[in-house]
């Protein structure tokens, strides 16, 4: 949490127009005052009505805030300096800079300014405050002596609180009352109420170990991302929400039993709802931003190696991961997919970032899982879960097993075509199955699994992108799934139509944030089965690929995934191409 | 009375003078009523006025309404479970009205009700020969079969009462100036037989142009006529030695003889029966083993009538029948009565009937959760405790199919008189058994559960019979428990103890490893589909509920109210009904739910084991 307390510091500016709807540096050290026992005599801003603006309209000598703290000795005053930024240098002449200030403000008498508010100190203490570094070699000497040159000339202390400290002093606010959980006090007036509505839908009383957690309070957090106009906002934007999800991963700690899905999935939302809007307001990423993108995957994936500890205690049990409901037919499979879902996209992560020892662990243990619950991993719902199924063998292809990706294609072939064989569903085509999912794909689904009447309407499982892909990668690894099975899979009445869908070219521009469904290309895989062109030709021939996307653009393909998963956008179908290339080529 | 037909005249006036059309029911209420209301009509005068109003109206509608409104109609009468019609009315009526209004009410009257009353009436009435000709003209256009044979019955009552009236109705039909319902040319015939009123040709002319007509049913009559159209004092064996003449000259009419002999069997039981046997031989003959399946449900039909017959029957008779039944696909009460008639006179035969027949009938008992109580209620009822023992032995047959089918329908039996049974079996035998009930494709929670107790009944085969039996208990936890806890009945013996700790064991270390899985919330929060589920599964039960009770007879006896608020109800006066719960709960295999492709494969395996080289 501390991490992402001190991106949020140092992402703070002097001062908002809107303290209201963003925080800002005063703001943020008015707050750490208050919990530490300081009286604000003077804000950085100043009431009218409800209405709160920065521009106070008088002198201020430099004076930010004046605030007083009472001991046994009395009342102690002390005048805030605050500056943005580091202290790269001590421009001590110059109007405006923090030793000109620091000046000003030590110069003014008590008589003068503390009288004024009522005020009698028994000592006065001046704190430059700035949510940087200063830079101690070049100017540190500067800046002490200058100090000193203050204390003696005024008879005043000197404080220097810089963006470790300021850090320490939020981090040290450990007095939350129990009953209602962390405090959302640092977050602006405006999106406090999510923030809060977020966390306490944590609570046991809105669903057991975090089940009831709000993700649609999360989407509204999302909005000021999504209209960030600079990538400077977007940067911050970004920073504050770093903020709630070290809150929400303290508080799945305090009330869900450390339920890790609340923080990956808000980790995925602001990741996809920022590289959406990066492509309009900084299509090159610049390294502050990344830093901010590459903190939110580097929690992840520790959140994400957690689960993966949790689940690989069960995942040597045989069916380990079903639970006893009657519901388990769409249950269990929707589970371990979504959960698989996680894993692998952490453990890509990891990949890419030269970790492969934990990378090989992540594949080893989904490797377990799937082996020791196959029913539900090769058994997909919807065709939208190719994007877990993909990105599961992603993971396996990174991680040298080959011969596992070419067996588990193979084996949900099977299990597919035996599905169809004894008239069970297939994967539905038209149903989604993000987290959470929407209850009528979910009341269809049941309907289809039990034979309602009344899913007939709204269950369609007569086509797919899936089977192709997963054909594809059969065929082009040399699996196991033969003609005959092909026939019994493939074969009506009514015959299984097979499509590849090819994605719009910029479609690696919007995936993070749109579901692309009425765009793009569908490819009806007929050729090969009336010609002898081999389908895995076909299919290349249709598996065009398209622009790279802005998250490869800019080497954070984490996000992409996550677009994926997020958006239930499959990737195109080049993506298998790609990986089937990489099998033949080790 | 005189002041009560002046009523009811004045109400027919009004109608006759009122622009609305005979049929306005609600307005002949209305006036009905406000004339019901009159201090002078009380309830004994109801009915003279009744029959007053009856008299003038015209058309069945008008009349049922009346008698509805009069509250002497719709009676209904707790002991014959019938409509008490008002027949002396209707008798009354049809006395007193005009020839014309008569057959327009005849020809205007529909439903069932009235025509037994119609029927009753004209016996009693002295009737013209039109009216009864109208009266069969319109029975003809009926639909329903108890109206046609009320009819009938009437007019043979008619007819008997005087002679010459049926030979004159029967000459004007062979004539074809008239056309009459078979029943009415059946019953004319036996009363002209009767009364000695027909000669034997035109007997004979009769039965001939029954006998050529296109009709089955026609042809039944005429066989029929064959049999009984004698004076009384012919033998049984004259009357059907010309039935199977008939059927010698012309083999294709066996089965209509069939028919006809099932009628004889009440009165002739022996003689039918060994003709019947005789009729299925030459019908066999002719038709070959097309008409097998219906000479079976003939024969079916004979044996369980023979029971009811008016004198004795001779055992003998059923064993060559027997052979017959089998082996076709049959149904209905007719075949149970067969059964059941068998198995008290022939045991041995029944026992190879039944055999055969479930054999025949596997696939349809193994895929209905019926006992066999439900399938053969007289043959239950027949063979009383001896049931569960056949059973029994039955799945010990060497034909997988009978076994499976026994096994099913043992599960369905009370589990006290099983285990006795099951432990008298032989040790090769118990084993196979466990090995029948742990691949039964159908049995769901009942294989473990008989599988408990097929082990609890033979400690000494515990080493054998637990090994098959632990996999499919452990699908079934509930089942298992239930297993574990009968194991471990006192008298306490050490192979059953250990057996039964070993399964608790199994037990305990799967709840362990769901109890792990429970710490783990992200698995336990992703249950989405739990309240859909539920919901699908409260529909399907509401709409078997909804099926069983349509399908149920009782149903439509029994009336259905819905109470409320309270703990019990009463009427008025009455002691109340404390109301008390009713559950049904049933265990499903968790491998129907974890894996239902792999349950489905099983289930389809061992029915192809049956059944192999048929698709499944």
């Amino acid at each position: 949490m501390k991490s992402f307390v001190n991106r949020f510091v140092r992402s703070l500016i002097e001062r908002e127009d809107h303290p209201e709807r963003t925080t800002d540096l005063g703001a943020v050290v008015c707050w750490i005052l208050e919990h530490h026992g300081y009286e604000i005599h003077q804000y950085p801003y100043k009431y009218e009505g409800v209405e709160v603006r920065v521009g106070k309209g008088r002198l201020q000598h430099g004076i930010d805030i004046l605030a007083v703290k009472r001991d046994a000795q009395g009342v102690h005053s002390y005048r805030f300096v605050l500056k943005q930024g580091g202290m790269p240098s001590w421009p001590a002449g110059k109007p405006g800079s923090m030793p000109y200030d620091l000046f000003t403000a030590g110069a003014l008498p008590v008589s003068q300014f503390e009288t004024s508010y009522g005020i009698a100190p028994a000592s006065m203490t001046l704190v430059a405050v700035h949510n940087g570094d200063r830079d101690k070699e070049k100017v540190g000497v500067l800046i002490e002596a200058d100090l000193q040159r203050i204390r003696d000339r005024n008879d005043c202390k000197t404080e220097w609180w810089d963006a470790e400290k300021l850090t320490s002093l939020i981090m040290e606010v450990t007095d939350e009352d129990p009953t209602t959980g962390t405090s959302t006090a640092l977050f602006t007036p405006r999106i406090q109420p999510f923030i809060r509505l977020a966390l306490d839908s944590l609570r046991p009383e809105r669903g057991r170990q975090g089940a009831g957690f709000d993700y649609a309070a999360i989407d509204t957090l999302l909005v000021p991302v999504r209209e960030s106009e600079t990538a400077a906002r977007l940067e911050r934007r970004v920073d504050e929400l770093g903020l709630l999800v070290a809150l929400l991963e303290a508080e799945t700690e305090r009330v869900a039993n450390g339920n890790s899905l609340p923080v990956l999935e808000t980790i995925e939302r602001i990741l996809c709802a920022a590289m959406g809007r990066a492509v309009v307001v900084c299509p090159k990423i610049k390294r502050s931003l990344r830093r901010a993108f590459e903190a939110l995957l580097k929690t992840y994936e520790v959140v994400a190696e957690r689960l993966r500890a949790k689940l690989h205690a069960v995942a040597h049990h045989p069916t380990g991961l079903a639970l006893p409901s009657r519901a388990e037919p769409i249950d269990y499979p929707s589970r371990l997919l979504r959960l698989s879902g996680y894993l692998a996209v952490a453990g890509l992560r990891m990949t890419q970032r030269g970790r492969p020892a934990s990378a090989r662990r992540m594949a080893k243990t989904l490797a377990l899982l799937w082996k020791n619950n196959a029913s539900a991993a090769h058994t997909p719902l919807t065709d939208d879960q190719q994007i877990e199924l993909l990105l599961v063998l992603e993971l396996w292809t990174a991680a040298g097993r080959h011969p596992l990706v070419r067996r588990t294609c193979a084996k949900i072939l099977h299990r597919l075509a035996t599905r169809r064989a004894l008239g069970l569903p297939l994967p539905a085509v038209r149903l989604r199955s993000p987290l959470p999912m929407p209850r009528s794909d979910i009341a269809t689904l049941v309907g289809a699994h039990r034979h309602l009447r009344s899913a007939r309407m709204t269950f369609d499982d007569s086509a797919s992108t899936l089977v192709p892909a997963l054909l594809y990668l059969n065929d082009r690894l040399g699996g196991s799934f033969d003609a005959t099975a092909r026939q019994q899979l493939l074969q009506g009445p009514p015959a299984l139509s097979l499509q590849v869908w090819q994605p719009p070219t910029d479609a690696g521009n919007r995936w993070y944030t749109e579901a692309i469904e009425h765009d793009g290309n569908a490819f009806l895989m007929m050729r090969s089965a009336a010609s002898t062109t081999p389908f895995a030709d076909e299919f290349e021939e249709a598996a065009v690929a398209i622009d790279a996307s802005m998250a490869e653009r800019n080497k954070l393909a984490a996000v992409d995934r996550m677009g994926w998963k997020q958006t239930r956008t499959p990737p195109s179908m080049h993506f298998v191409v790609a990986l089937a290339r990489q099998h033949i080529a080790t | 009375m005189e002041d009560l037909n002046a009523l009811a005249a004045s109400l027919v006036d009004f109608f006759q003078s009122s622009p609305r059309p005979w049929n306005d029911r609600n307005m002949l209420q209305e006036r009905v009523r406000a004339v019901l209301a009159r201090p002078d009509a009380d309830p004994v005068s109801r009915r003279p006025l009744a029959c007053a109003i009856a008299e003038r109206v015209q058309g069945t509608a008008l009349l049922l309404v009346l008698l509805a409104e009069l509250q002497i109609f719709d009676e209904f009468d707790s002991a014959t479970m019938t409509y008490r019609l008002p027949v002396d009315m209707l008798a009354a009526w049809w006395r007193r009205a005009l020839p014309e209004r008569r057959r327009q009410v005849v020809r205007s009257l529909n439903g069932d009700r009235p025509w037994h009353a119609v029927a009753i009436a004209l016996a009693d009435a002295e009737a013209e020969v039109a009216d009864v000709e109208e009266l069969c003209a319109a029975s003809m256009r009926l639909r329903e079969d108890t109206g046609r044979r009320n009819i009938a019955q009437g007019i043979g009552t008619w007819t008997a009462r005087a002679t010459g009236r049926a030979s004159a109705m029967l000459g004007r039909w062979m004539a074809r100036e008239i056309s009459l319902p078979l029943e009415v040319v059946r019953n004319l015939v036996l009363v002209a037989m009767g009364g000695a009123e027909l000669a034997d040709a035109e007997r004979m002319a009769i039965i001939l142009r029954l006998l050529g007509s296109s009709s089955f049913d026609a042809r039944v009559i005429g066989m029929k006529l064959e049999c009984f159209a004698w004076p009384a004092s012919t033998p049984a064996a004259r009357r059907h030695e010309a039935l199977l003449d008939r059927v010698r000259i012309a083999p294709r009419l066996g089965l209509e003889a069939l028919e006809a002999l099932n009628e004889s069997v009440w009165s002739f039981p022996n003689e039918a029966l060994r003709s019947m046997n005789v009729a299925a031989e030459l019908l066999r003959d002719d038709a070959g083993a097309a008409a097998d399946a219906r000479i079976a449900i003939a024969v079916a039909t004979g044996v369980a009538r023979s029971p009811s017959a008016r004198s004795p029957v001779d055992t003998a008779g059923y064993g060559p029948l027997a052979r017959r039944i089998v082996p076709h696909p049959l149904g209905g009460g007719d075949l149970d009565g067969a059964l059941s008639c068998l198995f008290e006179r022939v045991p041995d035969e029944a026992d190879r009937v039944l055999r055969e027949l479930l054999e025949l009938r596997t696939r349809e008992l193994l895929g209905s959760a019926v006992g066999f109580r439900e399938c053969f209620p007289l043959v239950a009822h027949t063979m009383g405790e001896a049931r569960q023992h056949w059973l029994t032995t039955l799945a010990q047959d060497a034909s997988p199919r009978l076994r499976a089918v026994a096994w099913s329908l043992l599960a369905r039996e009370e589990p006290s008189p099983t285990v006795a049974l099951l432990a008298d079996i032989e040790d090769a035998h118990a084993i196979r058994a466990a090995h029948d009930l742990a691949d039964h494709p159908s049995l769901g929670e009942q294989a473990p559960f008989l599988l408990g107790l097929l082990v609890a009944s033979r400690p000494a085969l515990v080493d054998a019979l637990v090994p098959v039996a632990l996999p499919v208990l452990l699908e079934y936890a509930g089942r298992a428990e239930q297993a574990i806890a009968l194991w471990r009945e006192p008298p306490k013996r050490r192979a059953l103890r250990d057996a039964a700790d070993g399964l608790a064991r199994r037990l305990a270390e799967r709840d362990a490893a769901l109890t792990s899985i429970r710490n783990i919330p992200e698995v336990m929060t992703l249950t989405a589909a739990r309240e859909d589920w539920a919901r699908a599964d409260d529909q399907l039960m509401a709409e078997m509920f909804a099926q069983a009770r349509a399908r149920s007879q009782f149903a439509a006896l029994v009336a259905n109210v819905t109470i409320v608020r309270g703990a019990s109800s009463s009427f008025i006066g009455g002691a109340p009904t404390t109301f008390s719960d009713v559950r049904f709960s049933a265990e499903s295999s968790r491998l129907d739910f974890i894996d239902p492709v792999d349950a489905m494969n099983r289930a389809n395996a061992a029915m192809t084991r049956l059944f192999p080289g048929e698709d499944q």
